[in-house]
């Protein structure tokens, strides 16, 4: 293994992981202790801190319910996209490994599952590049939007447009190995280090999600942490 | 929605405070200067910078939302003023971008490194301008943090950029002007003790005419068991001098051991908008006021922006007021749970518990003649979720009550317009503008008295009706429970 190869499949994903979670437990480290002099409320909000308060916090994150009364149309491009997104990065788990003992439990056959991942990760996939490729249009089109938007507006949604495509095309237009993936990450994970698989495709799909990766924690990306510190309270009644 | 390149939000500044004034007041850099000459000190940068640094330290929400916001636009038309003026720099994201994007550029690796990039801005005098315009056209309302996903909320970065703008001397006489008396003569409209003590009077010589009953006001009265606070408007102001009566009448009837305070004369905070100093030394009044006169806890009128600092921000700002406690109604013994932080109620839940207990005798015929609605106001709406009570009460002193249009109204008001400082001849233009969509919501229902609890609503409601021709009449939820009372 010559040293370029080396260190971009050996080193590089260890440099991601290190600045990813680090970074983004620096961010959440420096909000909580910064100071609240003065008591924010804001109503529609809880009425109990802890109860309430999560409760509603959980209804807007699985609901988007602050946009879905404000803007349907981009309730419907936005939830969709972020729903696609979890059900994706969900399936990502079987990249890294996977759980026959489960599936057994389930009745599920190996062919189950394959076809299972295939309509509902491959729909997912599918949903998600569209809906990305709208949000990114919207922001080009609509004037107001264009005018809030400054270049990271347009940057972060490209990456992830990119990752969709080739991540897509892995799915779609690639006969990929899944065991050669596994054994690849199984050995970063053992410190027993296998060849990465010669695709340029996934080479490519994998080296622009450490780059989201490695972005992420000094981006509003950041929001999908933050919106947990929200203000929507009310003192209790 | 079009947006207008061409600003028309650059029209309405406000005025500059007055060197004498500023001086009262002990503001930063005392000067001659005015709306298009800032003549700002040499080092202003600095010490712009240096106070945005510690605001952001200082203030956890102010850092997470410079952080977090995506720029989905949800917010983008739903600010009055951008509604009115279609002015890219009144979207309240865009508002917001004024103070975030220098953030950026002097307080983010990303944007130290690649400026503008990054989304960064210099700090330049051209941009202090547009902060002195576009931060002083937001009313602090709050309607965009409704339907922010993560609630950001512009009035955080209004008051952030207040701050820094107070800190090197750009302050509008609008606010300034209200402020410095109150903090010399003791109220925002400036009256001395002795006035106060006439009005009340007055008061008092008026019931006894309308019903024969001789009703007495305690002032200063030591040892009484609620301090009741109420906006200086309501001592002489017209309509809210109805509404004062009417509280009056109301506390006799029911035998309230209660007084008033000839020191904190003044329920309302201007110093909310321009800092938070100001803002701390005219809440401190209340406070000393509680202390010395020795009372449980406090009972507050109708005001607006007031019961944002009464229920949000006083159990913090002036010592947890440990010497007062938790409210309990002396008349049906109800606890107020929600105010047990601030121990302040406000006199529409006191009132609406009253009459959940049947405390009260009310005869509705003497408000037949009206088709009533009611108007929520910002800072008791979103800030303390004030929506039910104000209703159950007017849905028991009247026969004719009526909804106005929910999108522009309830949780989702657009109110007055006039809040934040805004309330000056200068911004009158933009104001009219801005309250239409509320205006022809309130023409829908066909009411024509308009019920409200907020001393800024009553000032400047009249004055846009007259404007869109309007004959419906203007007072306050309190002015109809005094109508409807039945006094013994």
């Amino acid at each position: 293994m010559d040293a370029i190869t080396y260190t971009v499949t050996i080193v590089l994903p260890y440099v991601t992981l290190g600045i990813f979670c680090l970074g983004v437990t620096y961010r959440i480290i420096n909000w909580l202790t910064q100071p609240m002099p003065i008591h924010w409320i804001l109503y529609p909000g809880s009425r109990t801190q802890i109860g309430g308060n999560s409760s509603r916090t959980l209804l807007e994150i699985l609901s988007f319910r602050s946009i879905f009364q404000g803007e349907k149309k981009l309730w419907t491009t936005a939830w969709l996209f972020h729903l696609t997104l979890a059900i994706i990065l969900l399936g990502h788990v079987r990249v890294f490994t996977d759980f026959p003992q489960l599936w057994s439990t389930l009745g599920l056959t190996e062919k189950n599952v394959d076809w299972l991942a295939l309509v509902v990760g491959g729909s997912a996939g599918i949903i998600s590049l569209v809906t990305l490729s709208v949000l990114l249009a919207r922001r080009l089109t609509i004037p107001e939007v264009k005018a809030i938007s400054d270049i990271a507006d347009f940057l972060l949604p490209a990456l992830l447009l990119a990752i969709v495509i080739t991540g897509d095309s892995l799915r779609f237009l690639t006969a990929l190995q899944l065991d050669e993936i596994r054994r690849y990450f199984a050995g970063l994970a053992t410190f027993s280090y296998n060849v990465i698989p010669q695709n340029p495709v996934f080479l490519t799909h994998f080296l622009l999600v450490q780059l989201l990766m490695i972005c992420l924690p000094f981006s509003k990306i950041m929001h999908f942490v933050g919106l947990l510190f929200n203000l929507r309270t009310v003192h209790g009644w | 929605m079009k947006l207008d390149s061409t600003n028309p939000g650059q029209k309405y500044s406000l005025h500059a405070t007055r060197k004498k004034d500023m001086e009262t007041m002990g503001l930063p850099f005392p000067r001659e200067w005015n709306r298009e000459n800032f003549n700002l000190p040499p080092n202003w940068k600095e010490v712009a910078l240096a106070k945005l640094d510690e605001l952001r330290r200082k203030y956890r929400e102010l850092q997470l939302f410079f952080d977090i916001c995506v720029a989905c636009g949800a917010c983008a038309d739903k600010c009055p003023f951008f509604i009115a003026t279609k002015d890219p720099h009144n979207m309240p994201v865009a508002r917001q971008e004024l103070l975030r994007s220098v953030y950026r550029r002097y307080f983010t690796t990303a944007g130290r490194m690649f400026k503008g990039l990054a989304g960064g801005r210099e700090l330049t005098e051209k941009l202090i301008h547009d902060w002195y315009i576009y931060f002083y056209q937001c009313s602090q309302c709050r309607r965009c943090a409704v339907f922010c996903p993560y609630g950001i909320d512009t009035a955080v970065f209004t008051m952030a950029a207040r701050e820094v703008m107070t800190a090197i001397g750009l302050t509008p006489r609008s606010l300034t002007e209200s402020i410095a008396k109150c903090e010399v003569v003791g109220n925002h409209m400036g009256m001395q003790p002795a006035a106060m003590l006439n009005s009340i009077s007055f008061a008092e010589e008026e019931i006894k005419e309308e019903t024969g009953i001789e009703v007495h006001v305690p002032i200063n009265k030591k040892g009484a068991e609620i301090l009741f606070i109420a906006p200086s408007a309501d001592f002489f102001g017209e309509p809210h001098w109805l509404t004062f009566k009417g509280y009056l009448k109301l506390f006799h009837q029911i035998g309230l051991d209660y007084t008033m305070s000839t020191y904190a004369s003044e329920g309302g905070n201007f110093g909310t908008w321009l800092n938070y100093e100001h803002m701390k030394k005219i809440n401190r009044k209340i406070m000393k006021e509680a202390e010395r006169l020795g009372v449980k806890w406090i009972l507050g009128g109708e005001c607006g922006h007031m019961w944002r600092v009464l229920h949000a921000y006083m159990g913090t700002m002036n010592v947890n007021p440990e010497f007062l406690e938790e409210p309990i109604s002396p008349i049906t013994g109800t606890r107020f749970k929600n105010a047990s932080y601030s121990k302040a109620v406000h006199v529409c839940e006191f009132t609406a518990d009253l009459i959940r207990h049947q405390k009260l005798r009310l005869d509705h015929s003497k408000n037949d003649q009206y088709v009533v609605t009611f108007s929520d106001s910002c800072n008791p709406a979103r800030f303390m979720g004030l929506i039910e009570e104000p209703r159950y009460i007017l849905q028991n002193v009247c026969k004719n009550f009526v909804e106005i249009d929910p999108s522009v109204n309830r949780e989702r008001t657009i109110c007055c317009t006039a809040g934040g400082g805004l309330l000056s001849d200068e911004t009158l233009e933009l104001r009219l503008r801005a309250i239409k969509p509320k205006v022809d919501a309130i023409r829908e229902t066909g009411a024509n008295f308009l019920a409200l609890v907020c001393a800024i609503d009553k000032a400047v409601y009249p004055e846009y009706f007259k404007h869109y021709g309007l004959q419906t009449q203007v007072g306050g939820v309190h002015e109809l429970v005094g109508n409807a009372l039945v006094m013994t």
